[in-house]
């Protein structure tokens, strides 16, 4: 089992009164307004609830009213902790109150920065590999999420190689995203071969899914997959992404009460299809990148943590968000400042399960690199938040009297019984936060972060193989892979 | 049996412990162990094995200090007494006058670089803090020095450095005295520019420093 970080420590941003108010906002938008389902499947399931459902003009303006009775009784019966599990028990989490993970990518990117040239490249099954090889290595991503595509394979079973590379080189717990109903119910078949079977899967969730509805207010078919891991009992997440200006309003809590309507519209779908099946939240408050510039909009970040954060509490959901990923297009002092801002503040608000480690350029390029110093700042992060012990032996008074003024206490009993403890030490094979003297650093080529990161993927991925799955059940995983080839490939050419 | 006596030594610098090191060192005598046998089989490999692991990461710091210092302790108040003939001492590798310059008090890094250049097999004389220029002068003639070191930790009190080169000069002692600084606000430029021998950023680069200007192979 993987202990989380100590979360939580921020207060709450917003009055409870202002919560109320964006909370029965999303209400009036989910009842009154309602939103597009474009998914047959889906709609049966609000159908079958006796929701109110206006097929208007066309096929495609199928508009669902919620009922506030709906979304009661969804919060009402969603958990607020579940363990999400791992093909390693020893990477089992659990996700609680105050505890928040970090999970490597989510996004299949269309590009990726080569290790060895650094330019940018498209992405091939074996650079997943590799990414995944490295996401089994860092220590402090609890979960992981493809980094890159797979863009060397047909196109339509793109996901079903990606699912299979996942499942193949790391034994933590995996949690991505599918495009179809069917390309998630191949993944649940993978992992079903893992586990032994889908009674033995819902136990044991090695997966998870997420989800995202099309703003403003549409239920895409694509969410489909997340029905399916949802019938079959897996955790499943939320991703609404409107964009302040463009898809939602320019101004953030009317962004974010859109936002969170549309990430209830999820919730329910989870429920209806598995009441009390574990869900996690996320909402946010994108700003459209609108001036020349394009820039960052600190929106974003109070939106899709802060407000995010306090929103799950007071519906007593687990959380995620959108974590350390960068806009910028390479790993520079903009990527450095917004992985960190990405690791420190869904931490410090407890948030759960924060994902797309490792993504630049807003997700569309992936950089291991940038994973590499994710990694380590989230382990500064967790040193930093973690519990400070006060008593007699750490305030060494006595120690203190014993040295004396002038002394020193490099050499004393009390600095070697206790320097390994220090996070320095336990970690002496860092390479991010550099604190040689420029002198050395001169020598030694004036290595920066981006090369110090480089060279240390290079060294994990000479070194880390991951623990592989037993030969016959890679074969089984194949076979579907070659299944799900045979019946979209197949069916182009007829 | 003899073997065993030496793992013992070794084994004794390696719980950082003087105590330990001189109980083990007193049995050894007793044994009828010689001296210099006791240094050389005993505390060297001991000092290697701590050198070692810290080039690799295994060790810190605060260890490569805690162990030449127990060895330092053992060497001064017991076996060095015992052995009448100064050349049969622990062999070393050159002589060095380690201090930090007059104004500054500053001698955790300079103290530092005197137990690592001791644990490399150096003869080190760490003479304190708020050293005067003459005093360097004085003691490099005195113990017939191949090096001397200068530590400044202060923007104010760097120009001593450059005064101890010009002093070394008029002593008529710079061509067969090597001049090396450090300390945090001193560069490799500085040193160049004051024309001393050599400027080390870390412990481990003093060592090859010296060993680079006395022609040591390693």
């Amino acid at each position: 089992m993987l202990e989380g970080i100590k979360g939580g420590r921020l207060n709450d941003f917003l009055t409870t009164n202002e919560v109320e108010d964006i909370h029965s906002t999303s209400v009036r938008i989910l009842s009154e307004v309602g939103m597009q389902c474009r998914s047959d499947r889906i709609l049966k399931f609000f159908e079958n609830v006796g929701a109110e459902i206006y097929m208007k003009e066309s096929k495609t303006k199928r508009i669902v009213k919620i009922p506030e009775s709906l979304i009661k009784e969804a919060l009402k019966n969603a958990p607020s902790n579940f363990p999400i599990n791992a093909r390693n028990p020893k990477y089992n989490i659990k996700i609680e109150k105050n505890k928040t993970h970090f999970s490597f990518g989510a996004s299949a990117t269309p590009y990726i920065i080569d290790p060895e040239s650094g330019e940018y490249r498209k992405p091939t099954k074996n650079d997943l590999v590799d990414a995944i090889r490295l996401a089994d290595a860092l220590e402090n991503f609890h979960s992981v999420g493809a980094i890159a595509g797979a863009f060397d394979v047909p196109h339509k079973v793109q996901y079903e190689h990606e699912w299979e590379v996942l499942l193949n080189n790391t034994s933590k717990h995996i949690s991505f995203w599918t495009p179809s109903g069917y390309s998630a119910r191949k993944a649940l078949d993978m992992a079903e071969v893992i586990v032994g079977g889908p009674d033995e899967l819902k136990k044991n969730p090695i997966i998870s899914l997420g989800g995202e509805t099309v703003s403003p207010l549409i239920i895409p078919k694509e969410l489909e997959g997340l029905l399916e891991f949802a019938l079959a009992g897996l955790p499943v997440l939320s991703g609404p992404i409107p964009f302040g200006g463009a898809t939602a309003p320019i101004t953030l809590a009317g962004s974010f009460a859109l936002s969170n309507a549309e990430s209830l519209s999820i919730l329910i779908i989870s429920q209806l299809a598995n009441p009390g099946g574990p869900f996690i939240y996320y909402a946010n408050s994108f700003q459209l990148p609108f001036t020349k510039n394009a820039q960052y909009a600190p929106e974003a970040t109070v939106g899709g943590i802060f407000i995010s954060a306090q929103m799950a509490r007071y519906y007593n959901l687990p959380s995620c968000t959108i974590g350390p990923i960068s806009l910028s297009k390479v790993t520079d002092a903009q990527a450095g400042a917004e992985l960190m801002q990405g690791v420190l503040l869904p931490t410090l608000m407890g948030i759960n399960f924060v994902a797309l480690a490792g993504h630049l350029s807003s997700g569309n390029v992936a950089s291991m690199e940038a994973t590499v110093m994710c990694d380590e700042i989230i382990g500064h992060v967790s040193a930093i938040l973690d519990d400070i012990r006060i008593n007699e032996e750490t305030l060494a008074f006595d120690v203190i009297k014993e040295v004396g003024p002038g002394g020193n206490f490099m050499t004393h009993k009390h600095t070697l019984k206790h320097m390994r403890e220090t996070y320095v030490a336990k970690h002496k094979n860092n390479v991010f936060f550099d604190g040689t003297h420029e002198s050395l650093w001169i020598k030694g080529n004036r290595k920066d972060a981006y090369m110090r990161a480089n060279e240390k993927l290079i060294r994990i991925l000479n070194e880390h193989y991951p623990e592989p799955l037993p030969k016959h059940v890679q074969e089984k995983i194949s076979e579907i892979v070659k299944e799900a080839e045979n019946k979209k490939l197949k069916k182009r050419k007829d | 049996m003899s073997e065993d006596i030496f793992d013992e030594l070794s084994n004794s610098v390696l719980t950082f412990e003087s105590d330990e090191v001189k109980k083990t060192t007193q049995k050894a005598l007793e044994k009828g162990i010689d001296p210099i046998d006791i240094i050389e089989k005993g505390f060297t490999k001991a000092l290697k094995i701590v050198g070692d692991e810290y080039e690799k990461g295994e060790f810190f710091l605060m260890e490569l200090i805690a162990a030449a210092d127990c060895v330092k302790k053992v060497l001064d108040e017991i076996l060095n007494p015992l052995i009448l003939n100064k050349k049969n001492r622990r062999k070393t590798l050159g002589v060095i006058v380690l201090g930090t310059v007059k104004g500054d008090i500053h001698e955790i890094g300079k103290n530092i670089i005197a137990s690592f250049l001791f644990a490399a097999g150096f003869d080190v004389h760490n003479i304190g803090t708020d050293v005067s220029v003459e005093t360097f002068v004085e003691k490099a003639r005195e113990v017939n020095a191949d090096v001397v070191g200068a530590s400044a930790l202060l923007s104010t009190t760097l120009p001593e450095q450059e005064k101890i080169v010009e002093a070394f000069k008029s002593a008529g002692l710079r061509d067969k005295i090597k001049l090396i600084f450090g300390g945090s606000p001193v560069t490799e430029q500085w040193v160049n520019d004051i024309e001393g021998d050599g400027f080390a950023g870390t412990p481990l680069e003093a060592i090859k420093l010296v060993k680079r200007l006395l022609n040591i192979n390693e």
